[in-house]
């Protein structure tokens, strides 16, 4: 039966800018990070536009330079690391307990630092330089003074500095709560499988984003007062500084949204997560492991040893392996519903698996020659990034919006998003598999005609219309739901973690009370010792 | 707390025994010194844990809102553009910087007298 739930007490304005709840700290970093996931999604749709045919129509090639490096920046910086981040300080403190994070103040600030850093990144389009040109990764000397001159590249690394030292510390503020904050009987065992997931994220962010602010300093420095990386081994060493970072944060956009994932599945399959102990094992193992592997990104400059790289990440097959492995397992013999967040999750799992098995293409030296810095690297990326972490951004989206907002958001149109993503995501990104087996680079504004590679083009061009689709569907949505509100309840799924244990949304300090906590799932745990009485 | 440290404990050995893989290997400076540091802080991080053991925090006073966090981030960010558009910048930041610490110390002070 629809209930109509009284609307929610708004926030004025400056509570907005000023409060330091973590739970509002979270909606503004969510907020901010969906602004920029339009901003530079719109840029995609130029690149694919202009792609759509050989020869130049939409865009000079300087003006796409600015769109690729502005597309990769804001999603990678701006848009899945802070969303992850959002998605933890907003449910880390309601699943182990605690009444907020550790450092309200000091996890606002670290938003407005991320805030002002993207602001400065997309500033750069305004002055007579143009933005960033140089790529995400600004390698070096294509991101030094003589290549990219002008203050937009200053501007940039100025951006990604700020931006990325904000997150930092929001990861920092969420890692000490789940040490320092959690809620009697809650032991460091018992976390759900979200929250682990957001330990190890936090820790590798803590240890691997201090070294992109050094990067990005010294970058700065070099462009600015004096040759810092034009020495023989400058490019190689800024490559060593930039994908020390690069690389776990791939993870740092995995991690998250796989713990979304697995809740998501146990409740979902009404079961408690097959292999519980495994996945924490594997997590620890898949962190340890992502920190070793940066240089899988530099095969091709044989300025790095191969074999070692190789081997590690030809070895994060295995964790990642467990992990699928408890969740399918978790699956088998569940009473399964295909509700909307359980069909984004499942979008997740079958489209980072692609992402996943062509990563082992890319981690072996001999394949990685042949398609390294070519289209098939970018569709790798995409489905992990796209595929993957925006699926499970998405199912994190339809599973907590009744918990952080009190209304549910329209199944029907959850499920037509849905399949227009999951359809927009194949057309766009397979073909592109096939666009760099054949050799087209990545990062080029044209092509031959006669390259062959039109079809191909086409196809992904349609399908990023497809996903423009899909996220205006889930736009709607919100609209539509938050206008017409159907009240959720304080546990619409029949959660198994302690968010579900609070109202919706859950007051200024999370909980009045809490519930036996036993193991991961307390919630699960009273169903079941009910259900044993009776 | 005990068991949070044995985690970054395990976190600290399994790194470090990829970055000793490395050494062995053969791997230049940068790289050994940067995966070492993140070893080494995983390690730390455990020793601080096991330091600082016992139960968690004490109970605390939480703000309902402050305005020294957006003041002084403008602060920053206005400082780091400066070094892009010049030191007249850089001075404005550091003057919301040290605004905003004061706002912030100010806010601690009062909730502390209570």
């Amino acid at each position: 039966m629809t209930t109509i739930a009284p609307p929610m007490p708004r926030p004025g304005p400056a509570e907005w800018v000023l409060a330091t709840d973590h739970k509002r700290t979270a909606a503004r970093i969510a907020v901010a990070a969906f602004a920029f996931f339009i901003a530079s999604g719109v840029l995609a749709l130029l690149m694919r536009s202009e792609l759509a045919q050989p020869g130049l129509q939409i865009v000079s090639t300087d003006t796409y330079n600015q769109l690729f490096t502005m597309h990769g920046s804001g999603m990678i910086y701006l848009v899945i690391t802070p969303l992850a981040l959002a998605l933890g300080l907003y449910f880390v403190p309601l699943q182990v307990g605690a009444a907020d994070v550790v450092a309200p103040r000091l996890t606002a600030f670290g938003f407005w630092l991320y805030l002002g850093g993207g602001l400065t990144m997309y500033s750069g389009f305004l002055t007579s330089t143009g933005a960033g040109k140089a790529g995400w990764t600004a390698f070096y000397p294509l991101s030094g003074e003589q290549a990219s001159p002008g203050p937009g590249m200053d501007m940039w690394i100025v951006g990604v500095a700020l931006a990325v030292a904000g997150m930092m510390i929001v990861a920092a503020t969420i890692l000490l709560t789940l040490i320092r904050q959690r809620a009697p009987g809650m032991d460091i065992t018992r976390l759900a499988p979200f929250s682990w997931s957001m330990f190890f994220t936090c820790a590798m962010t803590v240890t691997s984003f201090p070294v992109l602010i050094v990067a990005m300093g010294l970058l700065f420095a070099d462009r600015n007062l004096g040759p810092i990386f034009d020495t023989p081994g400058g490019p190689a060493t800024y490559q060593n500084l930039f994908w020390f970072y690069g690389h776990p944060v791939v993870y740092i956009m995995f991690f998250p949204f796989l713990g979304v994932v697995a809740d998501v599945v146990a409740t979902f399959s009404r079961r408690r997560l097959f292999g519980y102990p495994f996945l924490v094992i594997s997590l620890l193992a898949f962190t340890g492991l992502s920190m070793s592997v940066w240089a899988h990104h530099m095969f091709a400059t044989g300025q790095v040893n191969n074999e070692y790289y190789s081997l590690t990440s030809t070895a994060l097959a295995i964790p990642a392996g467990v992990e699928y492995f408890d969740v399918i397992a978790t699956m088998i013999g569940g009473a399964v519903l295909l509700r909307t967040p359980m069909l984004f999750a499942l979008g997740f799992l079958s489209l980072f698996l692609i992402g996943g098995l062509t990563g082992i293409v890319v981690g072996s030296p001999p394949l990685d020659y042949h398609v390294h810095d070519t289209y098939f690297v970018v569709a790798h990326f995409h489905y992990t990034l796209f595929g993957g972490s925006m699926m499970g951004a998405f199912a994190a989206a339809y599973y907590w919006f009744p918990k952080v907002t009190g209304v549910m958001l329209r199944e029907w149109i959850g499920k037509l998003q849905f399949a227009l993503l999951f359809i927009g995501v194949n057309l766009t990104f397979f073909p592109m598999f096939l666009l760099g087996y054949d050799g087209m680079p990545r990062r080029v504004a044209d092509y031959a005609p006669e390259a062959g590679f039109t079809g191909n083009n086409r196809l992904a061009t349609i399908g990023a219309y497809v996903i423009a689709l899909g996220i205006a569907a889930f736009i709607a949505n919100l609209v539509v739901s938050l206008r017409r509100r159907e009240s959720a309840g304080d546990d619409p799924w029949e959660g198994q973690t302690l968010e579900w244990a609070t109202s919706s949304p859950p007051p200024r300090l999370n909980f009045s009370g809490l519930p036996p906590i036993r193991s991961y799932a307390p919630l699960l745990d009273l169903r079941e010792a009910r259900k044993d009485e009776g | 707390m005990r068991r949070g440290a044995l985690m970054f404990g395990a976190w600290g050995l399994w790194v470090g025994a990829w970055v000793i893989t490395l050494w062995i290997w053969g791997e230049a400076l940068v790289p050994l010194l940067a995966f070492g540091a993140a070893a080494a802080g995983a390690a730390l991080a455990a020793g601080y844990m096991v330091v600082t053991g016992g139960p968690g925090d004490p109970p605390r006073t939480l703000s309902e809102s402050s305005t020294g966090p957006p003041v002084t981030a403008a602060g920053v960010v206005l400082a780091a553009n400066g070094l892009a558009f010049g030191l007249w910048l850089v001075l404005i930041g550091a003057e919301l910087v040290a605004f905003g610490l004061g706002l912030v110390i100010a806010e601690s002070r009062r909730a502390r007298s209570g």
